[in-house]
């Protein structure tokens, strides 16, 4: 695994818009609006001003704007009360501020990232951001 | 002497959502729109409780030794789990999920706190549930 290096963020501002695959060795902001995949080694923060449609694999996810797909934090999911989330969530340690809308199915605690060998089980299903939320 | 005002506090039918106002003090009462009994006491589980419906217009806390197993849980004002829930739909105001709880379930709220430690083995989430 890559060493983390906390004090370098990448950054994508508010006005940018992305479609495709991320993939992070640190940390990341997004601010703006993002289509597709995003894998990370270290935290990834979902700003407020920020719309996503993307299936998010971190090690740390902060969610404080909207989100719609799946999300793995291998550690630490956060969704604080201006977040929007629609789709399923697995995390180690999971944190929702009063206030946070969500909707999906919900995995939480040491096993649940490490079920079915693989540290994604979205993945695993072959989510995309456009399958999200529907109940099994 | 003017009579004091008896302390009142606003209710919801957990049957026809019916929306009136009971006395603090009461622990059941009926509804006057449907005429189903209705508990209106807050519900502290400390045991383990396997039941079918646990359900009040007040808020249930299951404390760090409860647990429930239910089909349906609900607590109009409010669900706050530091034990062990296990159900297979509960609907709640607020929904809170201490450190050490347990969740397996599906969860239909106006708005829910996770704390760091919660473990939700099972559930779907409908957070704000719009129809509460």
């Amino acid at each position: 695994m890559a060493e983390m290096r906390p004090t370098e963020t990448t950054v994508l501002g508010p006005d940018t818009r992305f479609k495709g695959e991320m993939a992070f060795d640190g940390a990341a902001k997004i601010l703006g609006r993002f289509e597709g995949t995003i894998n990370a080694n270290g935290e990834i923060e979902i700003g407020p001003t920020a719309k996503c449609k993307a299936v998010i694999e971190a090690s740390s996810v902060v969610v404080d704007g909207t989100v719609e797909g799946n999300v793995t934090g291998r550690e630490k999911v956060k969704l604080t009360a201006n977040a929007k989330l629609h789709g399923d969530l697995i995390a180690k340690t999971l944190v929702i501020a009063e206030g946070a809308a969500f909707v999906g199915h919900c995995r939480v605690g040491p096993d649940a990232t490490r079920a079915n060998g693989s540290s994604s089980m979205v993945e695993s299903k072959g989510a995309t951001p456009e399958k999200v939320g529907a109940r099994k | 002497m003017a009579k004091k005002k008896p302390v009142q506090r606003t209710v919801q039918c957990y049957h026809c959502e019916n929306r009136f106002d009971v006395s603090a003090k009461a622990m059941t009462v009926s509804c006057p729109a449907c005429n189903r009994p209705l508990m209106v006491e807050d519900v502290v589980i400390k045991t383990a409780h396997a039941v079918r419906k646990l359900q009040t217009c007040g808020r249930i806390v299951i404390q760090k030794r409860g647990r429930v197993m239910a089909d349906l849980v609900v607590g109009q004002e409010a669900i706050e789990v530091m034990g062990i829930l296990e159900t297979k739909q509960a609907k709640a105001g607020t929904v809170y999920i201490r450190p050490k709880a347990r969740w397996r379930g599906d969860c239909h709220a106006r708005s829910v706190v996770i704390e760091a430690g919660a473990r939700v083995t099972e559930g779907h989430f409908v957070v704000p549930d719009t129809t509460l």
